[in-house]
């Protein structure tokens, strides 16, 4: 028992100096004033062959308490360039005399034009290489600059990317955008399937808070969800809008819930329903057909009417006919992601090249390479089954005053 | 040897399969893209009835001299060429706790900060290992215990924690490119599980003999291909096909998990891994000292360890920097000579050389037992 007790003694002993080893205030000596801690990463095309990096850094010695406390915003924007990512990076150390601390980055955004001229491995082998880089760092591309996105503020957090992470969240929680981390680019590069990044949109809007200074033309700018941008074997491809996004979600599976504007046809009375979509579930059987495959796409949800947008109350006869709406929406939302993805870039962003691999691997055998186009001569059936239900206020259509 | 001394072969299950753990966190086969994804869980399969087959001679050897140890075996049947065992013996611990040092300070270094110090760590892993290896088997055992029961609780905890981020599209299908790469697989794995060679040197220290043995090599094999199979489908449910692109992948697939309050479960993996190779060093440490006690005295055990601290610690540092260039040179290659050698050529070599002992032994006898019967007639 006294043997026992002293290994203990010893694999405390040891524990305590290899973490002691690993703080790292007692293997560096630079202060927390020597060193940025960067909470999001904007990179850019810059003026030559390299690459402009904003960097937004937490200002340690602007803040007091903890992050949630502070009253305004509690970083800033730096612009800095070099030949490649961790050149800007040590050059922003060259001018500013601060070390860069990437472990609490929590967004990479790609400027469009930078996504056009380089590939995706180029962009982020830095922060896949790093010990300090995270793979649950959530990606967009920005139409437009990354720098812009990087300086819109934010009304909510002192640290504007923890409201662009909030944004990216919720969006794909309402089948606005496909969130993707580092992680799902790492997967993507490894040739598994194609990857779609979200697209964010910067706008610059007359601020109504500064309304006697309108004149004097302040602005503001804000983000916005805009789609997601395609990208095959890590080489911008082509957009896919919002509704195709939204497709792509679906065929996926990984739609969580979103919401349709459905116009009802004039037989109906017209008008407008909005229904709100959930339980989302999509199945995908793939069939050999000769050297090529036929996949079926078949999606089955539910969704409950959160407005009736007209005269009168949807009679219980008259759900049926939402139900095949709502269906023929998101047989439509699909069908355009699958057009303009597979049809259109050759981007296998739903990994259907995989799906076929595990059923049929002979078709797929030695042929990995000719597979994105070899998905374009496939054939696809979508089906969808969506169960429409009605809850909530029921008007008597005599109580509502003819307008 | 008395029972004070000796283990039980539930805790000689936990001493193996804790220090074979410490090599199947960090090694990946997919580093040589011998086998890769779906089809490594099959060569983990194939690896567990690798080391059934691998530990019969072994076996064999204890069932035929009744659990005696082969070193002592061969100084009785080969009397000074005994100490060429031991020698030898005390070498394979020596190099295996170098090839561990070396993927110690490759992790550290790579992937967890470049700026820590190699020398302090790799100095205070085998001063911690050599002073737990001084305390004896029993209570290296019981330790091995402790933290078994904790690294299997933690690589549970991770899957469950990691299910959210798995897919099953990220598993290729199984025998993609034939059974091969399935073989092959496995066969990178065996020479890796040094506790094969080391199997002959435990005999003494088991309570209950070669049956014993027998027991825990069940519980190895099964234990262990029920740890591999989970680490590898934490590996690949999450990363995929780029777990055979990273170093670490278990590692690297760890990072992406939350939960709850635990954000970093990174820290866990490290902690655990760090655990089990602080056991499976104390326990290499522990017999090449019996070797070296065997070999020149109990006297000369302090000043070798000493010798063996500064030893592991520079070559771990040394060939550290080559591992990635030289992994299978330097530690696959050598492994698979020191497993022909010690687990499958010495107890067979033994059992040989007592055959042919016994065997003149007979003949002598038998003839000793004619001249005195035609002795008597005369």
């Amino acid at each position: 028992m006294k043997n026992g007790r002293s290994i203990s003694l010893i694999s405390f002993l040891l524990f305590l100096v290899v973490g002691i080893v690993m703080l790292p205030s007692c293997r560096e000596k630079s202060q927390i004033n020597h060193r940025v801690v960067v909470t999001a990463i904007g990179i850019d095309a810059g003026e030559e062959e390299g690459c402009r990096l904003s960097i937004q850094v937490i200002e340690v010695l602007k803040t007091s308490g903890s992050l949630t406390e502070q009253e305004h915003n509690a970083t800033s924007v730096y612009k800095t360039e070099g030949l490649s990512v961790a050149s800007a990076l040590k050059s922003f150390v060259a001018a500013s005399g601060r070390n860069v601390y990437i472990l609490h980055n929590k967004i990479i955004a790609l400027g469009m034009d930078q996504v056009k001229k380089q590939s995706l491995q180029s962009m982020l082998d830095y922060f896949i290489r790093s010990h300090e880089g995270r793979p649950q760092v959530d990606m967009a591309v920005c139409r437009g600059s990354a720098m812009d996105l990087l300086e819109v503020p934010s009304e909510s957090t002192a640290v504007p990317s923890e409201q662009i992470a909030q944004m990216l969240e919720e969006g794909s929680q309402w089948g606005f955008v496909t969130r993707a981390r580092i992680l799902d680019v790492e997967r993507a590069l490894s040739g598994m399937y194609d990857i779609g990044l979200p697209i964010i949109r910067v706008e610059e809007e007359p601020d109504d808070s500064t309304s006697g200074e309108s004149d004097t033309g302040n602005s503001r700018k804000s983000a916005h969800l805009d789609g997601t941008a395609l990208f095959r074997n890590g080489i911008y491809a082509g957009d896919l809008d919002p509704e195709a996004t939204r497709g792509l979600l679906f065929a996926r599976g990984d739609l969580e819930q979103c919401l349709y504007v459905l116009e009802l046809p004039e037989d109906m009375g017209g008008g407008r329903v909005t229904v709100s979509v959930k339980n989302a579930h999509t199945t995908i059987t793939v069939t050999q057909k000769d050297s090529t495959a036929e996949f079926a796409i078949q999606v089955t949800c539910d969704a409950e009417i959160l407005e009736e947008y007209m005269p009168e109350n949807l009679g219980n006869s008259q759900i049926a006919t939402v139900n095949a709406l709502l269906s023929e929406a998101i047989r439509q939302d699909m069908n355009a992601a699958l057009e303009t993805s597979i049809g259109q870039y050759g981007c296998d962003v739903v990994g259907l090249k995989r799906l076929a691999m595990k059923r049929y691997p002979e078709l797929v055998r030695g042929r990995e390479e000719e597979w994105p186009d070899i998905l374009k001569e496939c054939a696809y059936s979508l089906s969808v089954d969506a169960r429409v239900t009605k809850i909530g206020v029921e008007f008597d259509a005599s109580s509502i005053p003819a307008l | 040897m008395t029972k004070a001394s000796q283990i039980s072969p539930g805790q000689l299950t936990a001493l193996l399969l804790t220090s074979r753990l410490a090599v199947s966190m960090t090694f990946a086969p997919t580093l040589h893209q011998v086998s890769h994804g779906s089809d490594y869980l099959l060569s983990a399969v194939l690896h567990g009835f690798l080391i059934l087959l691998a530990a019969l001679p072994s076996l064999w050897f204890a069932k035929r001299t009744d659990s005696a140890s082969p070193l002592e075996y061969a100084y009785i049947l080969w009397g000074k060429g005994g100490a060429i065992v031991a020698a030898g013996y005390g070498l394979a611990c020596l190099i295996y706790q170098v090839m561990d040092m070396v993927w110690f300070s490759q992790f550290f270094v790579t992937t967890l900060s470049p700026d820590i110090s190699r020398t302090v760590l790799c100095v205070t892993l085998a001063a911690a290992a050599y002073a737990a290896a001084f305390y004896g088997l029993q209570a290296v055992g019981r330790a091995a215990a402790l933290v078994f029961f904790t690294v299997a609780l933690a690589i549970v905890f991770i899957l469950i924690v990691l299910l959210p981020d798995m897919e099953l599209i990220h598993f290729p299908p199984f025998l993609y490119d034939g059974t091969r790469p399935v073989i092959y697989g496995a066969l990178e794995e065996l020479p890796r599980t040094s506790e094969l060679v080391l199997l002959g040197l435990m005999l003494p220290y088991i309570h209950g003999g070669y049956k014993s043995l027998g027991k825990a090599c069940l519980g190895f094999g099964i234990g262990l291909t029920a740890c591999a199979l989970i680490i590898q489908i934490t590996a690949l449910g999450v990363l995929g096909d780029f777990s055979g692109m990273v170093l670490f992948p278990y590692y690297t697939a760890v990072t992406a998990a939350k939960a709850s309050l635990l954000q970093r479960m990174d820290v866990l993996a490290t902690s655990i891994w760090l655990a089990a190779l602080f056991i499976k060093t104390a326990f290499l440490a522990m017999l090449y000292l019996n070797c070296v006690g065997r070999l020149a005295g109990a006297k000369a055990r302090p000043p070798a360890a000493v010798i063996s601290i500064v030893l592991v610690a520079w070559l771990g540092i040394w060939l550290g920097d080559m591992a990635l260039q030289w992994e299978r040179q330097i530690i696959w290659i050598v492994s698979t000579v020191l497993l022909s050698l010690f687990a499958v050529l010495l107890p067979l070599a033994l059992i040989g050389s007592d055959f042919l002992r016994k065997r003149n032994l007979r003949c002598s006898e038998s003839s000793e037992a004619q001249h005195e019967s035609i002795q008597g007639h005369s």
